[in-house]
């Protein structure tokens, strides 16, 4: 309720209202635009892109957080929220990919040794941003000054991840394993239903439960990642967008992206080439970043005041920032494109992602004090 | 220093990147745009992934 000792003046009101309504208005004719000038389909994904971003940032539900205090202080409720939607957009996924022939396409990619190093590496450097692959885009927009300046530095190390992934590959990976039909789907949520109960097991009676605002959370992100694998037919992804951006100015400048055994593929050369407009991650990453600004005016959230942070910080933000984007690609996905949607759409290395993402993770949150960024 | 200062910068870097995109990109032909939803449209997924294979 209102306290009418801090009410907000009318003429103060009525600005913010208006704001808010341009915003929202922007967003709206920015999608409407580029669906009647791009492509309808591209104009759905910048609105999904835009219910990610509203749904992550509006319910605070990232996943280095969470992460963190399942590590740090055992509480599971953020954890097992993802599990939920994981498991909520298996439900659907899974018998979609069975029926629709080539149409639709899962987040599938094998394991391998550089796959399960970088999402080690993914899994540290999110804790020292608190920001993940889709987090570092809600970071920025909204507002939050580590997320603003981690993101280049996730774009350049997302081009130059890729630009190597040939070879880190060629280290030694085993084959595609992905989890396929109902004997899939019913594997696929008995190891969720497994992980959740270990992570309950491990937490404290006082905390073994998911707080109400999660449940919402996991629901609606689920309601929009199964949306993005009907209207694009790929799951819900990140990095490839971030890396095509640093690709294309790479390529502005005279850096050549054909000797790259990823970049040169006709496909990537094509991606490339043709519009942002017309890239399916590029447009969800973009409406990531509005949705999560239009929540930050909403909220009245801009005024907070930016925090002063030692050199030392800023230095690991850049480092991080870079690290997340090179290793996001070298294991085949962040936590969104690898562990989320991986695992919901029957792929072993969503598992492996999460087991040393995690693992990383833990790491990351005990180097946090020593590199500048807070306990 | 506010929120304000670091949310216009991404915003100028939003508008900046597009506008960069639609001047050094093939402009987008709306003729050549693919089915609405990919659900039913009889056509293959075309679309770059995190997790597609480099030989995809």
């Amino acid at each position: 309720m209102a306290n009418p000792a801090i009410a907000v003046p009318s003429a103060e009101r009525s600005s913010s209202t208006l704001t808010r309504v341009a915003l929202i208005g922007a967003a709206l004719a920015f999608a409407l635009a580029v669906g009647l000038l791009v492509g309808v389909r591209y104009g759905l994904l910048i609105l999904i892109g835009l219910g990610f971003g509203i749904t992550l940032e509006g319910f605070r539900f990232g996943f280095a957080g969470p992460w963190r205090r399942m590590i740090v202080e055992r509480d599971p409720g953020g954890l097992l929220g993802h599990l939920l939607a994981i498991a909520l957009v298996a439900v659907v996924a899974f018998p979609l990919l069975a029926a629709s022939g080539a149409e639709l396409i899962g987040a599938h990619a094998p394991v391998g040794f550089a796959m399960v190093g970088g999402a080690f590496v993914f899994g540290l450097s999110m804790q020292l941003v608190m920001g993940c692959g889709s987090g570092s885009l809600v970071n920025a927009g909204s507002g939050n000054p580590v997320g603003v300046v981690a993101l280049p530095f996730f774009a350049i190390g997302s081009f130059l991840g890729a630009y190597n992934l040939v070879w880190w590959t060629s280290l030694g990976a085993l084959p595609v394993v992905a989890l396929e039909g109902t004997g899939g789907l019913a594997v696929t949520l008995a190891a969720l239903g497994a992980v959740a109960a270990l992570v309950l097991w491990l937490a404290p009676s006082g905390v073994r439960r998911i707080p109400r605002r999660y449940v919402w959370a996991a629901a609606t992100l689920a309601v929009f990642a199964i949306l993005n694998i009907v209207v694009a037919g790929q799951p819900w992804g990140v990095v490839y967008g971030l890396g095509l951006w640093a690709a294309k100015g790479a390529s502005a400048v005279g850096i050549p992206t054909d000797p790259s055994a990823f970049w040169g593929l006709p496909a990537n050369q094509e991606r490339i080439a043709q519009s942002l407009l017309t890239d399916v991650t590029s447009l969800t990453n973009l409406g990531l970043i509005g949705g999560a600004l239009l929540v930050t005016v909403w909220r009245g959230d801009l005024g907070k005041a930016l925090p002063r942070l030692p050199a030392k910080a800023w230095a690991t933000t850049i480092v991080a920032g870079f690290l997340l984007g090179y290793s996001s690609r070298i294991a085949f996905g962040c936590n969104v494109g690898a562990f989320f949607s991986g695992i919901s759409t029957g792929s072993l290395h969503g598992w492996a992602w999460f087991a040393a993402g995690f693992a990383g993770s833990a790491v990351g949150v005990r180097l946090r004090p020593k590199l500048g960024m807070g306990g | 220093m506010t929120r304000r200062l670091t949310a216009a910068i991404v915003a100028a870097f939003v508008v900046g990147l597009l506008s960069f995109d639609l001047a050094a990109s093939t402009p987008p032909d709306i003729y050549a745009q693919p089915p609405a939803i990919a659900l039913g449209s009889n056509a293959a997924a075309s679309g770059a992934h995190c997790a597609s294979l480099p030989t995809d």
